[in-house]
């Protein structure tokens, strides 16, 4: 039995391509081993990249000819570790392939087990769990497929087999990896090589795609932007020398890094290592011929800029923020700054402990700032530390504005403290004006009031009072502002009419040409107003 | 003493008449509103150009050079040079240098391809420095050297109206954390060492941002001279006013370009945006 009609091997890659586009993002994701620098899925997609535009210079030909280009054109473009695997995994496949006069069962299955076996001499220290563990299931189940007599054996169903196996060992490569079951995913490289072979053996056979059927879950990498790495530097370069010695080339490489990974294909050889003397590897090599697409990545730069990129980082590492409010148009603008959980409270009701321990504990994240935007509720917030294993930092924030001038300076990318710090002096920046009704009356200084008159508080006292919220919001605001003052914002709250809300911005902005005004809804309750000015 | 002859590119936001001046060939990028494209600053004068912006329902697109621009540069310098220097704005923002990159390797003479991670004035400074440097004598190497060494000494900050332009434009990088803020806030952002935007602060009220962006020179200089570049996308205004708080400031600053943004990058910042690019006064 042979193949069914065969669209030309460029189709076929091209389909393999995008998929992997398609899942670039979720594969990088994933990728804790053997760096968690997120980039396994864009390396196997530069690597098949360079695979589809080999085929396209090469354009068409006999089948060893297009064989001979998909080789090349993996190990030119190969970059990674994953990368550097899945090219020698192509190559055996493809050597596999080309020495076949009719291709049957038998033939594909001896062709994975060759990809298979390319792929594991050219790794210097196999590990099992990864791209290599699949692979090899999956050219085992092909391989016993093949030997079945009867329809079974034919070339589809032995595809078939080896696909489900490969998405089945996938699933399993945390049992493989302590690494990769810490950090709750699959291996990165063998997804890809599921998504790649998936998309394949569709285009292939006419089929719809179903690489993340085949998987199950694969959960994603929680990334710490802490770095830790023995070897700084991925170094990878091919070098083109007519004698070059893989097993002494590996054994120098040994010497001085990791991850080492040697692929040669007659006078071409691609090298990758992790290390940190780049110059060495590259002085070793110039010395032996001569070198092309010469890489060297900082891998410390790349793990650093992915946390401050967000990413992957962004959702588990990094610094969450819980904050205390009421109001949904105030929750909105919380959540817009960066705040990942709001807990319910403010003035009349403060939330427990327990409850800002478990919006705390409910965060992905592992360092976490507190705002209690509250002086009532800053004792409790205080006390979430002895309650929850992750590092709180409580910023002392005693208003809603000073909220929002704190998470002005977030900054995700930097430490817990660093950001406690930052938005700690920011919240001295902003004055904070509260109008609300006087539960009681008195008099404060000159200020005198009955129950339920609207007063005006600022910086702890009572500033102004009276029956219209018109006048009590414009004399408070001017009492608020001086000369050093560039911006206002004002938040009304529940219950405020619009034509009432309007009259005031109107006023406020007149009286106060030079300042930017910005308007808000906040929905809160029994403060009409609540203002900042900074 | 061998002749050496330097190439850019339109984004250095500097006026035409400057390159023919110093003896620079200049290729433009195009900015293209629907199917017309204009070249930057020789077809698209800023000022006509944010006029049109202003009038257009549409976001303009711009296109990087083709390499044949750059060969047909290069040929040109080639008949009187013996080597080029092409310097140009940040490859994070642009293709640029991979078209110079791609004409170099088939010019008749050596080109050295710079990419400055700069944009706007902030090339221009340093072309500027290594005009000075060619005309006492500088040999290519050294050339190439010091434009090195002076790119990564230009810091570009800039304040823009809206981060409107520069998502649609997909030139946001990093900075797009800022959007999607309900709060009304006026980002200051920064051209990274990478030649990516990113943000630096974020503030509220025009007056901080001014405030900032003079604190920033003023960190920047600790007590020395400073050389300073400032653009503007149609905020003339802006630049004065940055002068005068940097004179209050006490900062010790020469005013070595003033421009407005040519088309290409005010395609990505939008009109009221304004820029201090900066760098120490000496080597």
């Amino acid at each position: 039995m042979s193949l069914p009609a065969r669209p030309p091997s460029a189709d076929l890659m091209a389909a393999g391509l995008r998929a992997l586009q398609r899942h670039e993002e979720e594969i990088n994701a994933l990728n804790v081993f053997p760096v968690p620098d997120g980039d396994t899925g864009t390396n196997l997609v530069m690597t098949v990249q360079a695979v589809c535009d080999q085929l396209a210079q090469a354009g068409g030909g006999s089948l060893s000819e297009q064989l001979n280009a998909i080789t090349l054109g993996s190990l030119m473009g190969a970059r990674g570790n994953s990368g550097v695997i899945l090219s020698q995994i192509i190559r055996g496949i493809c050597d596999g392939l080309s020495q076949a006069e009719a291709v049957d069962a038998r033939v594909v299955a001896d062709a994975l087990q060759n990809g298979c076996r390319v792929a594991y001499q050219a790794i210097r220290k196999p590990v099992e769990g990864t791209m290599l563990t699949v692979i090899r299931d999956a050219a085992d189940a092909a391989t016993e497929r093949a030997s079945a007599k009867s329809v079974e054996g034919i070339v589809n169903h032995v595809l078939e087999a080896a696909l489900r196996e490969a998405g089945a060992s996938v699933s399993r490569t945390p049992d493989l990896l302590p690494v990769l079951k810490e950090a709750g995913v699959v291996d990165a490289g063998g997804f890809g090589l599921v998504v790649l072979g998936d998309a394949i053996v569709a285009s292939l056979l006419g089929r719809l795609e179903e690489a993340t059927d085949l998987v199950g879950a694969t959960g994603t990498a929680v990334i710490e932007p802490e770095v830790d790495l023995d070897y700084r530097f991925c170094t990878e370069l091919v070098v083109r020398s007519a004698g070059l010695d893989a097993e002494r080339a590996e054994n120098f490489l040994t010497g001085i890094g990791g991850s080492v990974m040697v692929a040669s294909s007659g006078q071409v050889a691609r090298i990758h290592v992790h290390t940190n003397t780049p110059w060495s590897v590259i002085e070793w090599a110039a010395a032996r011929g001569s070198l092309d697409k010469v890489k060297v990545d900082d891998m410390v730069a790349q793990v650093k800029e992915r946390a401050a990129a967000g990413g992957v980082a962004k959702a588990q590492g990094g610094v969450g923020v819980v904050a205390v409010a009421n109001g949904g148009g105030i929750e909105a603008i919380l959540r817009s700054l960066g705040v990942s959980a709001v807990v319910n409270g403010g003035q009349t009701m403060n939330p427990s402990a327990a409850e800002l321990r478990d919006a705390v504990d409910s965060l992905a994240q592992r360092d976490v700032i507190l705002l209690p935007n509250n002086p009532n509720i800053v004792l409790t917030a205080q006390q979430v530390k002895q309650l929850t294993t992750k590092q709180v930092a409580v910023v002392a924030t005693r208003s809603i504005p000073e909220a929002f001038a704190a998470l002005l300076a977030l900054d995700v990318s930097v430490s817990l403290g660093e950001n406690a710090e930052a938005m700690d002096a920011a919240t001295k920046a902003v004055k904070t004006g509260e109008i609300t009704h006087a539960v009681r009356g008195g008099r404060s200084g000159a200020v005198k009031f009955k129950k339920a008159d609207l007063i005006g508080i600022s910086d702890g006292k009572i500033r102004v009072a009276g029956r219209k919220l018109e006048t009590t919001a414009a004399r408070l605001v001017a009492e608020m502002v001086d000369g050093e003052d560039s911006a206002i914002t004002l938040i009304f709250g529940d219950g405020v009419e619009s034509g009432e809300a309007e009259r005031i911005v109107e006023k406020v902005a007149k009286k106060h040409p030079r300042l930017d005004l910005d308007v808000q809804h906040g929905g809160q309750p029994l403060y009409p107003l609540i203002i900042g000015v900074e | 003493m061998p002749r050496i002859g330097f190439v850019t590119d339109s984004t250095a936001d500097l006026d035409p008449a400057y390159y023919d001046e110093h003896d620079v060939v200049m290729v433009p990028l195009a900015v293209r509103f629907g199917k017309e494209s204009y070249l930057d600053w020789v077809e698209m004068r800023p000022e006509t150009f944010y006029q049109a912006l202003a009038a257009s329902e549409v976001l303009p697109k711009t296109s990087q050079p083709s390499a044949q621009q750059f060969i047909e540069a290069y040929d040109r310098l080639a008949r009187r040079c013996d080597s080029i220097i092409s310097l140009h704005l940040s490859a994070a923002l642009s293709g640029t240098v991979q078209s110079a990159e791609i004409a170099a390797r088939q010019a008749d003479v050596p080109v050295t391809v710079i990419d400055t991670k700069l944009a706007s004035l902030g090339i221009a400074l340093v072309l500027d420095e290594a005009l000075k440097a060619r005309s006492g004598g500088a040999s290519h190497d050294d050339l190439v050297e010091i434009i090195s060494r002076r790119s990564s000494s230009v810091s570009t900050l800039f304040y823009v109206d809206t981060l409107r332009y520069l998502e649609k434009g997909g030139r946001i990088g990093k900075a797009a954390a800022l959007v999607g803020s309900l709060l009304k806030i006026r980002p200051i952002l920064q051209l990274g060492e990478d030649g990516i935007v990113a943000p630096y602060k974020k503030v509220k009220g025009t007056q901080r941002v001014y405030a900032e962006l003079v604190q920033a020179v003023a960190d920047h200089a600790a007590g020395g001279p400073v050389k300073i570049a400032l653009v503007h996308a149609a905020n003339p205004e802006s630049l004065q006013r940055l002068k005068r708080l940097l004179d209050e400031k006490g900062i010790a600053f020469d005013v070595v370009f003033e421009s407005y943004v040519g088309s290409v990058i005010g395609t990505y910042l939008g009109p009221g945006a304004f820029g201090l690019i900066f760098c120490p006064a000496e080597t």
